[in-house]
């Protein structure tokens, strides 16, 4: 089996979208989230001889996001725990039940659950990975910018038709692939 | 331009990915919507285009501003030249 290469010039062509996306869904900020995936490239980079070629490339990316993710957590975490504040007792019975130890931790779990839960815009991103190129990058510029036909059609140098044949064959097999990878 | 009512599956199709987009005219969906009454395929694969449309929408997706991607392409690029 031929081991999977690294090609860091393709990274932000290939993955930015995908990486962004999945990162806005995480932390919900759009400035943190340019960061983050700026620091995955980094580290990336840096620890490129560790890669071995087993998983690939995208799914590299990923682990190396998914753990700056967490870190992201950890950190907002500790800072807030020195702002701690206790309020109130739940109930008069309970004595000693903070209400806070009663509560669940919003940051508690999110950090490692909510990366594991897949969200619709994964499964679509998943389905969008297997397009061929091309096809992917038209398809989202039409479907996730919502460009106009005409300025994709001068940008690609294709003509209205062209494109739409794109367009069709990117639907049907983004359908299908739906289909089975989400449920609903 | 002859004025057909009835169209094939192909240009049903067409017309279907195109109101996706918002872009097709009153009379291109007049004529979808009578094709699907006789064209259970059609019916069918409008039924799930819509779906994705649903999809997309729901998923609320943002791509990378391209300035943004510059930036990080300036990035990978110097670093690789260290």
């Amino acid at each position: 089996m031929p081991s999977k290469q690294l090609d860091p010039t393709q990274w932000v062509k290939k993955y930015s979208d995908y990486l962004f996306n999945y990162t806005i869904t995480r932390v919900n900020d759009r400035e943190v989230a340019q960061d983050l995936i700026s620091e995955t490239f980094l580290a990336g980079l840096k620890s490129m001889k560790n890669f071995k070629g087993e998983a690939s490339e995208r799914t590299w990316l990923i682990s190396i996001l998914k753990r700056k993710i967490i870190d992201h957590y950890r950190k907002i975490n500790s800072k807030k725990g020195k702002a701690e504040v206790h309020i109130n007792y739940r109930d008069e019975d309970g004595e000693g039940e903070w209400m806070e130890e009663r509560m669940a931790d919003p940051y508690d779990k999110t950090a490692e659950d909510v990366i594991e839960n897949t969200e619709l815009g994964d499964a679509i991103y998943n389905c969008l990975a297997k397009l061929p190129e091309r096809q992917a990058e038209i398809f989202k510029l039409k479907t996730i910018d919502g460009q106009e036909t005409e300025t994709i059609c001068n940008a690609y140098n294709i003509t209205a038709s062209n494109l739409w044949v794109i367009i069709h064959r990117a639907r049907t097999a983004m359908v299908e692939c739906m289909e089975k990878n989400w449920l609903q | 331009m002859s004025f057909k009512l009835f169209i094939d599956c192909d240009k049903a199709g067409h017309f279907c990915d195109k109101s996706q987009y918002k872009e097709s005219s009153v009379l291109e969906k007049l004529k979808l919507n009578i094709h699907i009454l006789f064209c259970r395929d059609c019916k069918e694969h409008s039924k799930r285009n819509l779906k994705l449309t649903r999809f997309f929408k729901q998923a609320n997706l943002q791509n990378m501003p391209e300035d943004k991607k510059q930036s990080l392409e300036r990035l990978i690029d110097e670093e690789l030249a260290k």
